[in-house]
């Protein structure tokens, strides 16, 4: 079975270059809208599928400029043998490395032969399908994959509507279901020829007029014509293959379902038609509940990594990406930049670069426990990771606390948590990053880290907000909060823990200095680190969860922010602003209604 | 006794294939087996490709069933697929080096670059005439075996050569090293066919003699071999040659005669079918000497055009007289001739007199019509009158240009052989008539090999009528 082993894009679009090396199995291409998604799954449809109907326009010239020529190519690995054939095919097949990538001119003992199909649109907007290698053998030879291979490689795509599947038609998944349709055209011929001996039959009324005026006309011009008679045109009533289609006991066509089923249904027969094993899936959880979501990637081989097809597919739906490995995730990101004229060039113009790229999760574990842990994170631009459930419940309580202030949702401005899950924060960090998230890391600082930690974070742009060494979570709190709020966050932890506990711990950490309630009612600054201690000991975790975290910030700190000293203040505030400055950051509602 | 099911049933193996013992049945039919990939068929010459072709199409072998080609067309179409793991650029505008592609091919087969390419477009390799594979074919047949199941077809009595440019594998060692022995063929279809049984069996044994280095008595198959003495009297010779020829031709009146003439000397051929009625002269896929006439005629008008003419028309007509008819035209030309101009003289005055290649070919039809001449080099003086005739009509080409397309052309469409034809063994071989004449046996000067004489023997299915100045050769 045929399988996309590159796929390279020029002028396409929102793509100015692009190269991606696809797994075989799922590949699920996740990213901010008009980040060229759709027009990856489009240059592929095009390329292998070589639809003449499909008009090229200038849009379809990265922006709009037709002097470039849009260039699609892609590489078809692991050949069937009919295209392995040398006789046919051998002027083009080139050597892929897959440890490297690397693609040489002709195939190798040590390389996958590899054939390259071309899509060239220049701008007379004629495209033009073709093999395409850069080697000497196929230097001025100029060949076309035959009609019958292309037949088993052009993919089919389940698009927004699947109604087409729902008819015997040339794009149709049921055409491929049956090889022999010359059946079929004898009973749509037969049929044809019924409908037009009824029609004869039974006369047509309202048309006497028109028939008598017609023989009259007829007469005076001296055309023989013994009778005029309305019949149906052979033209008119000629079934193609698309005049047959499905239909339940009812009678109703079945493209009449709804999309989620239809879509459902036409992946379940293209699995058994089983001819291309290329499948191109637009916004996968379309029209579906989560468990028909489920029951689509089973069919497509999400579980069973199934190699022998090749799905592309988008999606927006964290239930997707859960059922997801992350070998099967892609992130596409697309940059504009202008880089302005040289300084001191007479007439410079300033130029437009865009930049596409694709980033692989890939496949070790830690990716995938990522993907399992903060599907959610991976939907949005900007990805602050929380050391922990504590850090969490901070940013979500304070989100909050805005939230009821009239401002926008951190979520709004684009940006979500991911679970840092303690030691792994570093390394979920790294994978955000590398995949072009913008991304954060918010952690406390009772634990020393080797400087180059934090020197890898930085050469990836992650940046790190946490509290003065060596404060932890809870010592920041209770180092910061004015001495008013000691009291309610002591409540809280008492709500949470009990009394007792509490009680107990402050003894301990005090050397039976100060008690729960000395703290509450007699409040002194000597007090802040013993409670920081009391706070963050184990057999305590006051406030170790998302919980108590949202609540204290929601309800002690957030309302007194104003008021909250700098170890504490500081790196939240600046956390905040990062959420604040995100690029897809929404600008706050003015005052006055609509803007 | 070797079957398709032994031929399909090995991975790597040689028949060996004495004359007329159902070869190319045999390969035909392990072609025919149905398979799901196309069987890749090697061979070694056009005239070979042609021959097999032939007979596939004739036992309605689908042409999906196999890829025929000659194993310098296959690498050829190969190096231009692959001139980088070759470490071969062959310049299509040039003509090719065969000797270099077939190395380049044959260290890319073994290279396993292409193996599963190979694997992915045929199903096996089987080749022909396998004992005129050099070195170098060999190697390439070896890389694909390594591959596909192959089994190669050849009988090293029948290997032989004009001159060796290039090393041969050893037959014993090297191509029995790699395709094991599944058998030797044994039946004489050719002369059980015709009812001519002990004259196979006799070959066979001769062959096997020949093989042995030992003698053959022609003396020994009354019926079918007669032993004809040569005496030192080259036109007796001759004589008697051209009367055995007659005599075979009333006795036989619908059958074919091959005759077997010098191998290195064309003119002694010429000589002999000059001298007998009705025998065509079989040439070389060169056509050298038609070439060079048209090179020697290339955009000459006038008096040059006419000697041109002339040299050419006496190697391939008789009775010419090239000497005399220059002398008639000076005569004419002074108007001293005693005696009217004949219609032949008349037409080479044309040419004389700025006469171009339209004169010419009203000359040269002039001539063949008279009586007193006769044509005994058909297809050469055809592939001549045929040229001059194209570029009268304007091809775009020269003469000789063209006459070189024009052997181009004959050389891929296989050749007619007459009923009656004169050769030499190298272009004989590979053909059968009903009857063959082997005009000198025992040539002191230029001595039949063992293989030559083999060949030379098996060419005729009924009689063998050798002519050698002792019954026993060599």
């Amino acid at each position: 079975m045929t399988v996309i082993r590159e796929i390279e894009i020029r002028h396409f679009r929102v793509i100015s270059h692009l190269k991606w090396w696809p797994n075989s199995g799922i590949n699920c291409l996740i990213g901010p809208g008009d980040g060229g998604k759709s027009t990856i799954l489009d240059a592929i449809e095009l390329n292998l599928g070589a639809r003449q109907s499909y008009s090229f326009t200038d849009a379809d010239f990265h922006r709009c400029d037709t002097s470039s020529s849009i260039i699609i190519d892609v590489t078809l690995g692991s050949l069937d043998d009919e295209l392995l054939n040398l006789e046919v095919y051998g002027h083009f097949f080139r050597g892929w490395n897959p440890r490297t990538g690397e693609m040489q001119s002709e195939t190798a003992a040590h390389l996958e032969t590899v054939l390259t199909l071309r899509l060239l649109v220049s701008a007379d907007l004629e495209p033009f399908w073709s093999l395409y290698s850069d080697g000497p053998a196929a230097e001025g030879r100029e060949r076309n994959i035959l009609f019958k291979h292309r037949q088993n490689v052009a993919p089919v795509r389940l698009g927004a509507t699947a109604a087409h599947h729902m008819a015997l038609g040339p794009r149709s998944v049921l055409g491929k279901l049956s090889s022999d349709m010359s059946q079929a055209s004898a009973a749509l011929a037969a049929a044809s020829r019924q409908a037009r001996q009824a029609f004869a039959d039974q006369g047509c009324e309202g048309v006497e007029d028109i028939l008598s005026a017609s023989r009259t006309i007829a007469h005076n011009m001296g055309i023989r014509v013994d009778d005029i008679k309305a019949l149906l045109d052979v033209r008119g009533v000629t079934f193609t293959g698309g005049a047959i289609a499905l239909h339940d006991n009812d009678h109703v066509p079945m493209r009449s379902l709804g999309s989620g089923s239809m879509r459902l249904l036409v992946a379940g027969l293209q699995k058994s038609v089983g001819n291309s094993t290329i499948f191109i899936v637009d916004e996968v959880e379309f029209g579906l509940e989560p468990y028909r979501i489920v029951r689509l990637l089973d069919s497509l081989g999400a579980k069973t990594n199934d190699s022998t097809q090749q799905v592309f597919l988008t999606t927006h739906s964290p239930i997707v990406l859960k059922e997801l490995s992350s070998v099967q995730l892609h992130a596409m990101r697309t940059t504009k930049a202008v880089i302005p004229p040289m300084p001191g060039v007479e007439g410079g113009v300033p130029i437009r670069v865009t930049q596409n790229w694709i980033r692989p999760l890939g496949d070790r574990e830690e990716a995938q426990k990522t993907l399992r842990a903060c599907s959610e994170a991976f939907l949005a631009p900007n990805v602050i990771v929380c050391e922990g459930k504590t850090e969490i419940g901070l940013l979500r309580g304070f989100d909050l606390h805005a939230q009821a202030q009239g401002q926008h949702s951190m979520l709004a401005h684009g940006c979500h948590w991911a679970d840092g899950n303690g030691s792994t924060m570093f390394e979920r960090a790294k994978i955000f990053a590398d995949m072009g998230y913008r991304t954060a890391l918010f952690m406390d600082s009772d634990v020393v880290y080797d400087p180059q930690i934090y020197a890898e974070l930085a050469q990836r742009n992650i940046t790190v907000f946490r509290w003065p060494d060596p404060l932890s979570t809870e010592e920041a709190l209770f180092a910061s909060v004015p001495p008013t709020h000691i009291e309610l966050l002591l409540n809280i932890a008492v709500q949470w823990k009990s009394q007792d506990s509490v009680d107990t711990l402050i003894k301990r950490f005090s050397n039976n200095t100060y008690s729960l309630g000395a703290c509450l009612l007699h409040f002194e600054e000597a007090m802040r680190p013993v409670l920081g201690t009391a706070a963050k000991d184990k057999s305590g975790s006051w406030f170790k969860d998302i919980e108590p975290a949202e609540r204290l910030m929601r309800e002690v700190v957030g309302p007194g922010f104003g008021q909250v000293a700098a170890p504490f203040a500081a790196p939240f505030g600046a956390l905040w602003d990062w959420i604040q400055q995100s690029p897809t950051a929404r600008p706050l509602p003015r005052p006055g209604g609509i803007q | 006794m070797v079957d398709v099911a032994d031929v399909l049933g090995t991975a790597r193996g040689c028949v060996v294939a004495p004359a007329g013992c159902g070869k190319t049945e045999l390969i035909v039919a392990s072609v025919a087996q149905q398979a799901t990939k196309p069987s890749l068929l090697l061979t070694h010459t056009t005239a070979g490709v042609a021959v097999l072709r032939a007979r596939l199409k004739r036992l309605g072998v689908p042409s999906s069933a196999y890829r025929l080609n000659t194993i310098a067309g296959w690498a050829l179409a190969l190096i231009s697929m692959f001139p980088e793991r070759a470490g071969y650029a062959h310049d299509v505008t040039q003509n090719p080096d065969y000797v270099a592609i077939q190395n380049a091919i044959g260290t890319l087969c073994k290279s396993g670059h292409i193996n599963s390419e190979i694997r992915a477009t045929y199903g096996r390799l089987f080749v022909d005439e396998y004992q005129d594979c050099t070195s170098n074919q060999h190697g390439i047949v070896s890389g694909l075996a390594r591959v596909l199941p192959t089994v190669v077809f050849g009988d090293p009595m029948q290997c032989i050569f004009n001159f060796r440019r290039e090393p041969f594998p050893d037959w014993t060692n090297d191509v029995m090293g790699t395709f094991p022995l599944l058998g030797t063929l044994q039946t004489p279809w050719r002369w059980n066919r015709v009812g001519a049984n002990n004259l196979g069996v006799w070959l066979l044994g001769a062959r096997q003699a020949l093989q042995n280095s030992h003698q053959i008595d022609l003396r020994t198959c009354p019926g079918h071999v007669t032993w004809y003495p040569l005496t030192n009297d080259f036109n007796q010779n001759i004589t008697t040659q051209v009367r055995v020829q007659y005599e075979l031709s009333r006795q036989y009146p619908s059958q074919s005669i091959l005759i077997i003439g010098d191998s290195i000397q064309a003119t002694s051929r010429h000589n002999y079918a000059s001298r007998a009625h009705g025998v065509s002269v079989v040439e070389p896929v060169d056509f050298g000497d038609v070439v060079a006439s048209a090179r020697s005629m290339n955009s000459q008008v006038g008096a040059p055009l006419l000697q041109a003419s002339l040299d050419f028309l006496s190697s391939v007509m008789t009775n010419v007289g090239g000497t005399q008819i220059q002398t008639r035209i000076q005569s004419i030309l002074n108007r001293r001739n005693r005696t009217e101009p004949t219609p032949a003289e008349m037409a080479a005055l044309a040419v004389n007199q700025s006469g171009g290649y339209a004169e010419v070919i009203a000359f040269f039809k002039v001539m063949s019509a008279d009586t007193s001449r006769r044509i005994y080099r058909d297809s050469a003086y055809y592939m001549m009158l045929e040229a001059l005739k194209s570029v009268v009509q304007g091809a775009p080409q020269d003469l000789a240009t063209y006459t070189v397309g024009l052997r181009e052309q004959r050389r891929h469409s296989g050749r007619d052989i007459a009923p009656k034809s004169i050769g030499s063994t190298l272009l004989l071989k590979g053909l059968e008539a009903d009857h063959v004449i082997i005009l000198d046996a025992d040539n002191p000067k230029n001595r039949m090999s063992r293989e030559h004489l083999y060949v030379a023997l098996s060419r005729g299915a009924r009689t063998i009528s050798a002519f050698a100045r002792r019954p026993v050769i060599p």
